[in-house]
């Protein structure tokens, strides 16, 4: 694993550990970024947004 | 078996129209004066391996398109070509085509297509004068992890986004509060605070009280229909108040001009050509960068020439970052001017409602045509600041000062108008009380349906901050963590190379960390004279600093170059002096010998002490050491086999070229002192650019060996070839510097003298593994500067 991926998957293990934190967002993030697409403020929004809103928080 | 270039072909390429340079696998060490086409190779094996030139980027007036191709030769022209071992595979780069690495290279491509395998003089200070950031920046393309910095960016922009919504909407939520408290006469804070005030207005009218604001609009119509006359005018009251209400809210505030001018404050700067010319550029590339990304482009729109995608978006990140801090700035401007935007456009909003309300009154029909006129204004001026918002022209502050005064004057005429109506209906006084409750229950209504959207907005977009947060949070936290553990995974390698450069040296145990509290920053320091924590950049030497950069490049190189034996160093030994300059020899065969070094310099000594180290570790083999004797433009360099200097004085005694030998002797002899006294910390007048003479070094340097060195065989032959050179020496000084007086001088005379030269230089090497010797001053001793030599040579000094 290249030192990216090795960022990446800590990155993500750290924001499941925050039990508040929702996993369907750590879910996206995970597919944003293994699908090597640029990120960018608004695709972390949209990410953000979509999976609060699909919990009926907003 | 790695994998290790063959042969390398360039063609039309900088200084070079055409050579071919066969290496079969070895390292090179390739000497040349300055400007005679080093760099030029450099630049080629960059090319090929990257499909650019670093330091022909990021510089106005200079390109690869225009300056990359031989200027005898159009771009088309210009062709790389490198043959790998093992397998003989060739392939090319040319501006039109990039190289596609067969399956067996793809590792060693992986780490050359980030060209961190090449160390100019240029860039050695890169990890060490610049700023913390760029710092990172220099370490994070080594690593590898430059992608990264752009998502960090990126997350910290979401971060400081919506922290700038949620602070907007919190802010208007306070206004809404102040405005509430300003119609109520108390101040209130919380919505389950409205009800007791309002009812609190009413029984002071002696009027109906009600239980919830749910009902307010039920019970004002209630209110309303017992005002008298109300068949025939109840309509008209209606209007007359709903128009008195409009105007009790203030227009243009003296915060709004306050904020506009702010504003304006922070476009200013940002106006002139340059500025604007940059930022438009951030757009271009941010709009390219997305459409090249989500299209997966693979030709270019414009010339429809193949494009390398992950290059290109790589190129692109590169430019923005160098942009980002503009662009941060026009963004955080672009953000703090909607909610003025949307001020401005609620004002027009409100006096278009009022100029409909005024409408049946004919009394107004004048003012209804002064308003008409400010709206469009408004209209105008806030198509001005949408336009400022993107930083093509400024806010003009006065103007809507000077409206705000008309707004008011015409509001007030509205008002006194509308309070004339009523009048005129004959309300009684109760029924006026009615109407101002009525009144009152509406814009405390308005209000709080106003807050509630607002508070509901607020709500989730602090819910996104917090997560934009713990995603920022989370991320930066492991990448400095990750990025940490790198740092001290190489640590001990920087310190040993440093150690092995500078011995007994008080500067050590240098310590590489990522900036607490800063993004993306590298802090480097140093133990210096017992203190730790130093900056190196203010205890250290030029030389130190750039044998430091050197260190921590090799140390970088050796942990995450491993599938690449590949390492370039241009030019990089300037400001090292000689006694160093051989250690970073030894360092280079001690560390790297595995590797395929390809090294150019300027420098004879340091060509001559690398080859004495090739021979000192039995690495002969594994060199080719070449020269460049001379370039010019339609020719570029001519390289030849390098030859010791001694072997091509011998040459030139044998043909019988008195003068070419005797000259080359005398030019001999001053390397050799200048060694001599570097090597000894010889004490020689300051001279500048260290350029000295045989006379100035001569005298000082036997007085030297004779006061340091204590009774020793090698004392007594090192000051006996000095004595043997003595008298030969003036022979030295007839054949330097074209003097007529070279006739008069035999061949035999220039072969002593040379031969003196010779046995000066010999005398101080080691006998052991050929070395130059070197004064160590902390120990003492005189001796062999190879610290892997098994029997050095060594010696006390007093």
């Amino acid at each position: 694993m290249g030192i990216q991926e090795d960022i990446f998957e800590d990155f993500l293990n750290k924001l499941n550990e925050d039990t508040e934190f929702p996993d369907s967002i750590v879910e996206s993030l995970r597919s944003l970024l293994e699908s090597g697409e640029v990120i960018t403020q608004k695709t972390i929004f949209n990410l953000i947004e979509r999976n609060s809103e699909n919990v009926g928080e907003d | 078996m790695s994998v290790k270039i063959k042969k390398i072909n360039i063609r039309a390429f900088r200084g070079i129209p055409e050579i071919e340079l066969s290496l079969e696998g070895k390292s090179l060490l390739l000497r040349g004066e300055n400007g005679t086409g080093k760099s030029s190779l450099v630049d080629a094996v960059e090319f090929f391996f990257t499909g650019k030139v670093s330091h022909l980027e990021g510089v106005r007036g200079l390109s690869l398109q225009r300056h990359g191709p031989h200027r005898n030769f159009k771009p088309d022209n210009v062709n790389i070509g490198i043959t790998f071992d093992p397998g003989e595979v060739y392939l090319e780069r040319s501006f039109m085509s990039a190289p596609f690495p067969p399956q067996e290279l793809h590792d060693y491509f992986a780490v050359t297509q980030k060209g961190t395998f090449i160390l100019r003089r240029s860039q050695l200070l890169a990890f060490i004068m610049t700023q913390p950031a760029d710092r990172f920046r220099a370490i994070g393309s080594i690593i590898g992890i430059d992608p990264l910095d752009s998502i960090e960016l990126e997350m910290m922009g979401l971060r400081d986004q919506l922290e700038g919504k949620t602070k907007s909407k919190q802010s208007q939520i306070q206004n809404l509060f102040q405005e509430l408290s300003s119609i109520l006469g108390e101040n209130v804070t919380q919505l389950d605070g409205i009800v007791p005030r309002l009812n609190k207005k009413l029984e002071e009218a002696s009027l109906p009280q009600i239980n919830s604001l749910e009902e307010a609009e039920t019970h004002a119509e209630e209110m309303l229909a017992t005002v008298k006359k109300k068949v025939e005018s109840s309509d008209k009251v209606k209007q007359i108040n709903e128009t008195l209400d409009a105007t009790k809210t203030p227009f243009i505030t003296e915060k709004l001009i306050t904020e506009l001018n702010s504003l304006n404050e922070r476009i200013r700067p940002l106006l002139p050509e340059e500025i604007k010319r940059n930022l438009s550029l951030v757009n271009l590339f941010e709009n390219g960068r997305d459409v090249i990304a989500r299209e997966r482009m693979m030709t270019c729109p414009l010339c429809e020439q193949p494009i390398e995608t992950e290059d290109l978006l790589s190129k692109i990140e590169g430019r923005l970052r160098t942009l980002r801090d503009l662009s941060d700035e026009a963004s955080q401007i672009r953000e703090l001017s909607v909610p003025l935007i949307d001020s401005l456009k609620g004002v027009s909003k409100r006096l278009e409602l009022i100029t409909t309300k005024i409408e049946p009154f004919d009394e107004l029909l004048d003012t209804r045509g002064e308003l008409q006129k400010v709206i469009a204004f408004l209209e105008a001026y806030t198509g001005e600041v949408t336009s400022a918002k993107d930083l093509k022209n400024e806010i003009r502050i006065q103007d809507i000062t000077q409206r705000k005064e008309k707004i008011n004057e015409l509001i007030n005429v509205v008002s006194a108008k509308c309070s004339e109506q009523l009048e005129a209906i004959g309300l009684t006084e109760a029924e006026k009380k009615v109407l101002e409750a009525v009144r009152l229950i509406e814009q405390v209504k308005s209000k709080t349906e106003e807050i509630r959207k607002i508070s509901s907005e607020l709500n989730a977009a602090k819910r996104h901050h917090e997560r934009a947060a713990k995603i920022y949070g989370a991320f930066s936290e492991t990448k400095k963590a990750k990025i940490q553990d790198i740092y001290d995974s190489i640590q001990e390698d920087i310190r040993t190379f440093f150690t092995e450069l500078h011995p007994n040296d008080p500067h050590k145990n240098i310590e590489l960390t990522v900036a607490l509290g800063r993004r993306a920053s590298t802090e480097l320091k140093i133990e210096s004279f017992g203190r730790s924590g130093e900056d190196p950049r203010a205890l250290a030497s030029e030389g130190h600093l750039d044998s430091l950069g050197l260190c921590i490049f090799l140390a970088f190189v050796k942990k995450f170059n491993e599938n690449c034996p590949l390492i370039i160093l241009d030019d990089v030994v300037t400001t090292i002096d000689s006694n160093h300059r051989e250690r970073i020899a030894q360092l280079l065969l001690a560390e790297f010998a595995g590797n395929q070094l390809l090294i150019t310099t300027h420098d004879g000594i340091w060509c001559e002490q690398l080859i004495a180290t090739q021979r000192a570790y039995g690495y002969e083999g594994n060199f080719k050491n070449m020269v460049i004797i001379d370039w010019d433009k339609d020719r570029g360099p001519r390289i030849i086999p390098y030859k010791p200097r001694w072997e091509k004085i011998q040459d030139k005694l044998n043909d019988g070229d008195k003068t070419g030998a005797g000259n080359d002797g005398r030019t001999y002899l001053e390397a050799t002192l200048k060694e001599i006294v570097e090597s000894m910390l010889v004490p020689v007048a300051s001279r500048n650019l260290g350029k000295y003479e045989v006379p100035e070094m001569f005298d000082p340097t036997e007085k030297r060996l004779k006061d340091l060195l204590k009774d020793s065989e090698f004392k007594t032959t090192v000051l006996s070839k000095f004595q043997e050179l003595r008298l030969t020496m003036f022979m030295g000084n007839l054949l330097s510097h074209d003097n007529i007086q070279i006739e008069e001088v035999s061949m035999e005379e220039v072969k002593s003298f040379c031969n003196a030269v010779h046995n000066l230089y010999k005398a101080f090497l080691c006998p052991n593994c050929g070395s130059f010797v070197s004064y160590f001053r902390d120990l003492k001793i005189v001796r062999c500067s190879n610290p892997r030599c098994d029997t050095p040579l060594e010696v006390k000094t007093k």
